[in-house]
């Protein structure tokens, strides 16, 4: 597996090998991931790009690389890269914590204001609170708060993503919460989130500021020395801190919060932070009113636990006076649930105000020279950094600033043109354009492949069920099957497969009387005899009504099975006029058991709670595909504004000798959107759910990146018009870009 | 030079402009124009440098312009026909007209809340209707792309995704992508970057005018607090900077890559509309209540000045269009007022302005379209060239100037009556159309096979 793993790394030195590293960039993005726990029920489309992988001691930056690393080379490379890092993002995560930090005393400020809240006295009010923020636990609770800030901005930088993972099943979901690094997470926050509360509790005084406070007078009566009764206000208090740090880390897993959405338009930070204040206020407050409510409902039934535990342990009595709070009339208390809304507020407003911070200075651009002034800057300059596989974000930010540049510095786009000094040959455009290219093929390549794999999908699962004879639950299949798959599609090439597809469908015509609707032949037979059609819609061949009943599908196994089920109910006609007529007949063993396995899967995938965890979310699995799509978005728009550019500002040519490459890639990858876009489910939009604070921009990258391509080419085609007539392209390419030039696409 | 309406009565003669004083004025020069309030406005022009230069919150503004302004206690219709371009919104049976950014194309936003497109190469006239798709203001093309079609409507922004070969004439309300957000509503302008990436949406009760992704349905909210909401948009066709009126007696330019924004008071009223040059470095605009056309320049734009608008410190009156009376050969007119909206041609040649008469009704002054002769290097020049005058009867509504003509400029005149009239005017300009395709002029020719539509008859 290592060595798989080398192989995009070597053939990305290589210049030439660009197919080569494509390819190889797939298969072994389709080994790694079953290693990884998440693998066999994550996304068939997701590559192990795309996974975070938990780290067992190198940098998290080397986990989020592109798993290229040979162990030869890795020591070498990950210090570079972890050096570019630090160099690129290492000052803005301080500035980043440190805004955070420097708000947290306006925040305390403002909790001190609203916990000690007088309406009646607004002067008193006031004046106790001013008096009270200068007090030394305030002052304490701060630097402790600080303390708890750093952490969570620690667990921001070592947890997030620029390529969101989307489990594409219940299970997978499951998965994820239970993996040992997102128990840390949790774990982790639910104790700042304790610390947190017990700042708050502090803070707010009263009832609430210690856990063991002297018993009421009639039950210490007895004795001399008064008795230290257990403080259930202030336990509560910690609790749903606890609860509340739980939350935040499940909520920020569910929501892929560590997903760093890139922003739309360009902003100060200021105006940035500014714009998700408000937002981020709203969020939190109605965030922990929720929290609570759980928490109160937890507590009430669970919450005589903790309360003995703390108690037997640190011998602290009950006091039967007080009421007790696990109790319908003790959580009835407006005023500890207005103390606990607060803390809940105040403890998710400063940890998303560090997460905002993290994500604003994160996001920002960052300008890469395109050409080095000094020798030591060549490995940070934009074409190097493209051409190496440097970690994923500082290629996010380096293909975002390449659209910047091309779209509105022309002195920069000057430099992209240049030529090299002695030689004269124009590095960095090759360069450049070459990195652009091969991500659009490789997206191409992974359209193609998941176009096969969908509509290839019954066959390999008879392929699997063939290898392996003994029943199995479906969640198993759907794990099995779909690298296979892939790895199938890559290794057959599309014009091999095609032809296998028609060859096999051959016979099939030639014997008008065979096997389709046999009732003694398996469910999974009739199922390859439907597929063999469906690999050749595109290729603009047979349509048969065959493959119109049972469009491609994609995702789950269950509802393929059932859908075979109907197929065969709905044919009956059919099926009964060919009886007789049995072309070949495999033997009855392999059929028996073959019905009994098709049987057996059946029964599991109606188990409703099976299939609720199993099956796959249809959506999901879209979304996973387009996941890193932000990527070619950019490269798609830094290619389209450099050529449209070139028509003017390249003096020597050097966009023309690329042009042809350029419209060739484009114009293929926009065919395979287009025909992916023809899948069920996937010109569907997802609700939309505009104006909160977590992101959900991922969910519709696919339609940004059709959009993005379609404007990339009439961008191409409206500046060079009919000069694009000399460009070297296949007739059919030709006649596309005729309907471009007539804006007609 | 040949000015040729399609089915008009003869233009006024070029000649009879005369008495309108031509203010060609450079910055610095000494100003030679007319009207009482000329000093006065260019002192209220003075640009406020002291506010929040790099787009911060200015509080002080914020409580000192009025909570409410008054256009804002209106009902919507009211407010979409007082901030529309149109020059009678709710009367006319054309409301919004836009044409097509690259081909013979426009859309025609109509009276019963329909929009149709019409293509100069197919006879099929789809008409769009949808269920949210009430008291249209305004319409705009997405540039580079075929059939993207962005409709300003009371409660939303609809996105019509058309297909370019489809023969149908009413394609279905699931073409259309709806674009809501609370508190925006009605929309009254809209505007496309020119890269086609962005949509800017802009209502005169949301202080923040909102930045669409259309494609993901993102939008982000750039806010600035005081001055009302947002009643015109106005992108420049360089793409660099975003002209953005508002209800109150101020409007602000943003630049468009770092989207900070200059604020400009003005002292009479709202900036009612504005046209930018085909190269983004001057502006005119007009103020209500005031008939001059201002200009105001932009230092040329360069990418590495991020966060800058770069405009120059005044603006300065160009063009005085206050009433006059002519001499012509159909007796004496009354020709002069408010500016209603205004469209430059994409060669930045020619300038055409509507004219709001003061009161149609006592016999005053009537709505005409002036058109002026302008150029913008190296300094600014803008020479009066003629009137156009519809129908009896037939007032102008909306004016626009086709994309890519290729032989000069192609006005296109929406009058009161329902009628559109397409007016050449052919001249050789030194530039080439910006949004053109090729910038080499056989390509909208080149199709052939198709049946094309002559869009104007030559006398």
């Amino acid at each position: 597996m290592p060595g798989l793993a080398v192989l995009p790394t070597l053939c990305a030195r290589a210049a030439s090998c660009r197919g080569g590293r494509g390819e190889g960039a797939w298969h072994a993005s389709y080994w790694l991931p079953r290693a990884s726990i998440a693998a066999p029920i994550g996304c068939p489309g997701l590559p192990a790009v795309l996974r975070r992988k938990w780290r067992v001691g190198g940098g998290r930056w080397a986990a989020e690389t592109l798993n290229g690393a040979g162990p030869g080379m890795e020591a070498a490379a990950a210090g570079r890269q972890r050096a570019l890092l630090r160099q690129v993002l290492g000052w803005r995560l301080a500035a980043a914590v440190a805004w955070s930090g420097l708000l947290l005393p306006v925040c305390t400020a403002a909790f001190v204001l609203l916990s000690g809240i007088q309406p009646l006295r607004p002067l008193r009010w006031l004046s106790d609170s001013f008096d009270d923020l200068y007090t030394s636990h305030v002052i304490f609770c701060i630097l402790l708060m600080s303390v708890v800030v750093l952490v969570i901005s620690v667990f921001n930088v070592e947890f997030y993503a620029v390529v969101p993972s989307i489990p594409c099943s219940r299970l997978a979901l499951i998965g994820k919460i239970i993996h040992p690094q997102q128990v840390i997470h949790s774990v982790a926050h639910a104790i700042m989130g304790m610390l947190v509360a017990w700042c708050a509790a502090v803070m707010t005084k009263g009832r609430f500021q210690f856990l063991a406070v002297p018993c009421t007078i009639s039950e210490s009566l007895n004795d001399a020395v008064p008795q230290m009764c257990l403080n259930e206000y202030h336990l509560f208090f910690l609790l749903s801190g606890a609860f509340m740090g739980y939350c935040y880390s499940l909520l920020y897993l569910i929501n892929n919060m560590n997903y760093l959405a890139f922003p739309i338009i360009q902003q100060y930070k200021y105006l940035r932070f500014r714009r998700s204040l408000p937002l981020l206020v709203k969020h939190s407050c109605v965030e922990s009113l929720y929290s609570v409510r759980n928490f109160c409902v937890a507590y009430y039934f669970f919450g005589y636990i903790p309360k003995m535990w703390i108690s037997t342990t640190m011998d602290l009595r009950i006091d039967s006076k007080l009421h007790p709070l696990d109790t319908l009339s003790g959580l009835l208390d407006l005023s500890l649930f207005y103390h606990v809304w607060l803390c809940g507020v105040f403890l998710l407003v400063t940890w998303y105000i560090a997460w905002l911070f993290f994500k604003i200075y994160a996001t920002e651009t960052h300008h890469f020279p395109v050409q080095p002034t000094f020798a030591e800057e060549t490995d940070q300059c934009l074409p190097k950094i493209l051409n190496s596989n440097p970690p994923l974000i500082i290629k996010f930010l380096a293909l975002q600033d390449l659209m910047l540049l091309s779209q509105y510095s022309p002195v920069r786009r000057q430099e992209v043109f240049s030529l090299s000094q002695p030689g004269g040959h124009p590095h960095n455009w090759t360069a450049i354009s070459r990195e652009c290219l091969s991500l659009l093929t490789d997206l191409t390549q992974r359209l193609i492949a998941q176009q096969e794999a969908a509509a290839a999908n019954g066959r390999a699962k008879q392929q699997v069920g063939e290898m392996k004879v003994s029943p199995q639950t479906p969640g198993a299949v759907v794990a099995e099957d779909i690298p296979f798959q892939l790895q199938r599609s890559n290794v057959i090439p599309r014009a091999a497969m095609s032809s296998l597809a028609k060859s096999s469908l051959m016979p099939l015509k030639a014997s008008p009387g065979s096997d389709i609707g046999s009732p003694f032949s398996s469910p999974a037979l009739n199922c390859k005899a439907g597929i063999l059609d469906l690999s050749s819609p595109w290729h603009g061949s047979v349509q048969s009504p065959l493959v119109m009943r049972r469009g491609p599908k994609l995702w789950t196994s269950g509802s393929g099975l059932q859908m075979n089920g109907s197929h065969r109910e709905s044919f009956p006609v059919l099926s009964v006029a060919r009886v007789g007529s049995e072309a070949v007949q495999p033997s009855f063993i392999y059929t028996w058991l073959q019905n009994k396995q098709e049987q057996i899967k059946n029964f599991l995938s109606r188990r409703v709670l099976i299939m609720y965890f199993f099956s796959k979310h249809p959506e999901a699995s879209i979304q996973a595909v387009f996941s890193d799509a932000q990527m070619h978005i950019w490269a798609l728009e830094g290619l389209s504004h450099l050529v449209a550019a070139s028509f003017t500002e390249d003096q020597f040519g050097v966009v023309q000798t690329t042009l042809p490459a350029i419209l060739n890639t484009l114009l293929t990858l926009q065919e395979v959107v287009d025909r992916h876009f023809k899948l069920p489910h996937v010109s569907s939009k997802p609700p939309r759910s505009s104006g909160s604070l977590v992101d959900t921009s991922y969910k519709t990258l696919r339609f940004a990146l059709r959009a993005s391509l379609k404007t990339a080419l009439y961008r191409i085609t409206t500046v060079f018009g009919e000069h694009l007539n000399a460009v070297q392209v296949s007739t059919e390419h030709k006649k596309r870009l005729q309907q471009f030039l007539e804006y007609k696409e | 030079m040949a000015l040729l309406p399609a089915r008009l009565p003869p233009p006024t003669p070029l000649g009879a402009l005369q008495s309108i004083e031509r203010s060609l004025l450079c910055r610095g020069e000494k100003r030679r124009w007319k009207g009482a309030g000329a000093a006065k406005g260019s002192k209220g022009l003075q640009r406020d440098r002291s506010k929040g230069r790099r787009g911060g919150l200015s509080a002080r503004s914020a409580l000192t312009s009025p909570r409410l302004p008054p256009p804002l206690q209106l009902t919507s219709e009211d407010m979409i026909a007082a901030f529309s371009q149109a020059v009678d919104w709710a009367g006319c049976s054309i409301r919004a007209f836009a044409w097509h950014p690259h081909t013979s194309k426009f859309a025609v936003a109509l009276l019963d809340d329909s929009v149709r497109v019409y293509n100069s190469s197919s006879a099929t006239i789809p008409s769009l209707k949808h269920r949210l798709q009430r008291n249209v203001a305004a319409v705009a093309w997405k540039p580079l792309c075929a059939s993207i079609l962005a409709v300003a409507c009371q409660s939303c922004v609809l996105v019509w995704h058309l297909d370019p070969t489809s023969l149908s004439t009413r394609p279905s309300s699931g073409c259309a992508q709806v674009l809501s957000y609370p508190g925006h509503s009605p929309v009254t302008s809209l505007a496309w970057a020119p890269s086609g990436k962005l949509l800017l949406s802009a209502s005169p009760v949301d202080t923040a005018m909102l930045v669409w992704d259309v494609s993901t349905e993102n939008c982000v909210q750039l806010q600035w607090f005081g001055g009302g909401g947002v009643t015109f948009l106005a992108w420049s066709p360089d793409g660099s900077k975003v002209l953005a009126a508002t209800p109150s007696a101020v409007f602000k330019v943003w630049e468009a890559q770092m989207w900070t924004c200059e604020k400009w008071p003005t002292i009479k009223g709202r900036c009612q509309t504005g046209c930018w040059s085909p190269d983004g470095s001057r502006l005119l605009f007009t103020v209500l209540g005031e008939s001059v056309i201002y200009s105001l320049s932009f230092s040329e734009y360069r990418g590495d000045m991020q966060g800058q608008v770069g405009g120059s410190k005044t603006a300065s009156i160009v063009a005085d269009l206050s009433e006059t009376t002519f001499e012509t050969p159909y007796g004496e007119e009354r020709v002069g007022g408010a500016v209603q909206s205004m469209a430059w041609d994409p060669t930045g040649e020619r300038l055409a302005v509507i004219i709001r008469g003061q009161n149609p009704r006592t016999a005053g002054t009537q709505t005409v379209v002036a058109v002026f002769r302008t150029r913008n290097s190296p300094v600014f020049e803008l020479l009066p060239c003629g009137f156009l005058r519809g129908e009896q009867s037939a007032e102008p509504q909306l004016i626009a100037f086709h994309p890519c003509f290729q032989k000069g400029a192609l006005l296109t005149v929406c009058w009161s009556t329902g009628t559109i009239s397409h007016i050449p005017f052919f001249f050789l300009s030194t530039h080439v159309p910006y949004g053109s395709p090729g910038r080499s002029p056989a390509v909208v020719t080149a199709s052939s096979s198709v049946r094309e539509q002559p869009l104007f008859s030559e006398l």
